[in-house]
């Protein structure tokens, strides 16, 4: 009867699927919609095709990074994947990923992977018996959404607390908030950075989980990797940062990537982001977690590409364009010191927008240490999106001194900025964007110029691409 | 202009929600664009910092464990707090700071946190939380502006009778969805819900505030102007923004049912 269900439930969302997708539609909810509504036990039936190869990756950022790595890495060791690396991290986009991708015949070497909101992980880690969850990290992040931080990291805790007994967590340690998810007695993996040459001092940004959220008091620091993330204690209940067991050593920049190891494999990012060696070895934690021979994961180590989105290099009216996504503070800070230590920058173009899936308080952008722009020599700075002006009154109180525009629509900004002769340096562009504007930016973009050749010989063409309405 | 200002920021560390160190920031440059001297004091819990001196304090808002502590330590400084305000010290509270300004927040099991009772206000946690854009006319002198902001609030804030809103909501919730009130001013002491953070878009009110604060120094002239071309940019394009969003305010975040 169950399967029965299932199978039905599958079928008819599929079929609503391809009928959405043949409009042009993204599918990425409704037929989950659908399937669930059908088969309410619809996530007991993953769970048990799957078991003890689901993994959840859930946290504030990275959780897509982590995903597509992860899956790049199932793939390349020949496993069938299900997953949704689109992003579409509720019930429903999970549901949707299963509909679309599930095959009725059982491969030997099979997995589920899902990127999983914070809030849903609760939801269905019952049903669905994760072998691993991954937690990234927490940071403050649309507010009017999500609601307090606390109340976030709670309802993550709550999910872990119902991994079944061969469950494993792979946990940031490095981040006090996200080591403080875990519950005791449960099977843990910490993954952090090990390298005491990366920590700084003292932390300018606005920081996230101050005060131990056992005992209430104020956290000690050795020192900071970025954010509340680094080596810490609290004096107050003697908890302090694990020793990673999954740790990336001897970072160093090379080119405008980054060089690492990871247990003893050379690693090499092509983005610079600090940030990215964290979803580089949660990603890698959990692969081990599932198995995957280090044979494997050691060659994939030395080439990594973060995906769709997350700082991509295109090319366009001849001028070299990195676009980002940048939706929390967190993220922002790190995109800035990415932008920063980008060589030959002329034009930044910041996007705001504050849509739903933006967040509708927009104030987040004070808690960004848009500080750190000043002095640095761009050109110009366009600020673009339903609030513009609010960027660019940020941008006025960080006392940048270059000149600043304001162009409500954020292709117009793009395209203005890569037409633009003027100034001793037509350099490159980079654009900042929250959501809504990332995916229709990305595909104008490639529509229009191309995906910058950076002489690897590697073929930089992003997997897929999402249609301009796919919000 | 040889002026010189103090600003205090009350709790930075505990109540910095909603992007409220803006606030301060906003005021420091702004004086110092006019070329004021600033002095910013970060007053923490169980610190010596002292509250007398300042001519402005300015406290935001934080999460309810960051709140429970704070409350502890303003109790501590109940008196200082009052001898700071009797001095002339303008006091700016947003959010749960505001709270923390009226007699007592009442949780949801009842239970009573006491405020140090510098507004005549109460509070009461509240079912579902009130969230989105605001706009609300604020009287300045005799003359009146409207001001943006945003809240996200559950407490329900009620003002005893003789105390007067600050402002007047236009749109959005305000205090607690009944009354069109918003926050509560009594002489030199200012709360509101409005985060934003409120001075951004309302440069009006910011050198309004920072005039106020200058008086304690004797300072009665008129503040220079600034060019504050962006600010009235911002302003324009979210009254219009407002009128088409109006109606789709983002679904309310209530406990338990995030994300969806």
């Amino acid at each position: 009867m169950d399967r029965w269900r299932f199978r039905v439930a599958v079928w008819t969302g599929r079929i609503l699927s391809r009928l959405l997708r043949g409009l042009g539609r993204k599918a990425t909810t409704l037929p989950g919609v659908v399937a669930l509504r059908l088969d309410p036990r619809f996530f007991s039936s993953v769970g048990r095709r799957f078991r003890g190869r689901v993994v959840l990756i859930t946290g504030t950022n990275g959780k897509t990074t982590t995903n597509n790595l992860l899956s790049e890495w199932l793939g390349r060791d020949g496993w069938s994947v299900i997953s949704n690396r689109l992003g579409a991290n509720l019930a429903q986009g999970l549901a949707s990923a299963v509909v679309e991708q599930l095959s009725f015949r059982r491969r030997p070497k099979e997995a589920a992977v899902f990127e999983v909101d914070e809030a849903t992980v609760a939801k269905v880690v019952e049903e669905l018996k994760p072998k691993v969850v991954v937690v990234t990290n927490f940071f403050r992040d649309q507010m009017d959404r999500y609601g307090e931080l606390d109340r976030v990291v709670e309802l993550v805790a709550e999910g872990l607390k119902k991994l079944p007994e061969d469950g494993i967590c792979v946990v940031n340690g490095d981040d006090p908030l996200a080591h403080s998810a875990v519950p005791e007695n449960c099977a843990v993996r910490f993954f952090g950075v090990d390298d005491p040459s990366r920590l700084q001092p003292s932390c300018r940004e606005v920081r996230d989980g101050k005060f131990c959220r056992f005992c209430g008091h104020a956290l000690a620091y050795e020192g900071f990797f970025y954010g509340q993330i680094g080596v810490w204690s609290c004096p107050g209940c003697n908890r302090s940062r694990p020793r990673p067991s999954i740790a990336a050593r001897r970072l160093t920049e090379a080119g405008e990537g980054l060089d690492f190891e990871v247990e003893g494999w050379k690693a090499r990012l092509d983005s610079p982001g600090l940030y990215n060696v964290y979803n580089v070895l949660a990603a890698y934690g959990a692969a081990e977690a599932l198995g995957v021979s280090r044979d494997v994961l050691g060659p994939a180590l030395r080439r990594i590409r973060t995906g769709l989105g997350r700082v991509e290099r295109f090319t366009l009216g001849g001028r070299p364009l990195t676009l980002a996504l940048v939706k929390n503070p967190a993220g922002f800070n790190e995109q800035l010191k990415v932008l920063r230590s980008t060589p030959g920058v002329s034009d930044v173009v910041l996007v705001l927008n504050d849509l739903y899936a933006d967040g509708t308080d927009v104030s987040w952008i004070w808690d960004v240490e848009m500080e750190q722009l000043a002095g640095v020599p761009f050109e110009r700075i366009w600020c673009a999106g339903t609030r513009a002006e609010d960027m660019a009154v940020r941008v006025r109180y960080a006392e940048w001194s270059g000149e600043l525009r304001v162009i409500r629509e954020p292709r117009d900004a793009v395209e203005f900025a890569a037409a633009e002769k003027g100034g001793a340096t037509a350099g490159r562009i980079f654009v900042l964007t929250t959501y809504t504007s990332l995916y229709p930016l990305r595909d104008w973009i490639l529509e229009r110029g191309g995906v910058e050749d950076r002489g690897d010989g590697g073929d930089d063409r992003p997997f897929v691409s999402r249609s301009t309405g796919s919000v | 202009m040889a002026t010189a200002v103090t600003i205090g920021h009350l709790y930075p560390d505990l109540l910095d929600l909603y992007s409220d160190r803006g606030n301060v920031m906003i005021l420091e440059k702004r004086a110092r664009w006019r070329g004021m001297d600033v002095e910013v004091r970060r007053i923490g819990v169980g610190d010596g910092a002292e509250l007398a001196g300042c001519d402005l304090l300015v406290m935001g808002g934080g999460m309810d464990r960051e709140q429970n502590l704070v409350a502890r330590d303003l109790l501590d400084r109940r008196r200082e707090f009052e001898r700071a305000v009797d001095e002339g010290t303008v006091v700016l509270a947003i959010c749960g700071g505001y709270q923390l300004l009226g007699e007592y927040f009442e949780t949801g099991r009842g239970e009573k946190i006491p405020g140090i009772g510098l507004l005549d206000l109460y509070t009461v946690a509240g079912e579902s939380r009130m969230v989105g854009n605001v706009a609300a006319v604020c009287r300045m002198d005799g003359r009146e502006e409207t001001i943006f902001g945003y809240e996200n609030h559950s407490g329900r804030t009620f003002l005893r009778p003789g105390t007067e809103p600050w402002m007047r909501v236009v749109q959005g919730f305000g205090n607690n969805g009944e009354d069109r009130g918003e926050g509560a001013r009594k002489g030199r002491v200012f709360g509101t819900y409005l985060h934003g953070p409120l001075l951004a878009k309302n440069p009006g009110l910011a050198d309004w505030l920072l005039r106020l604060a200058l008086e304690r120094r004797g300072f009665t002239g008129e503040l220079p102007p600034l060019n504050d071309r962006w600010e009235e940019a911002a302003r324009k394009n979210l009254e219009q923004r407002l009128i088409r969003l109006k109606g789709m305010e983002s679904p309310h975040v209530g406990s338990g049912s995030t994300g969806e």
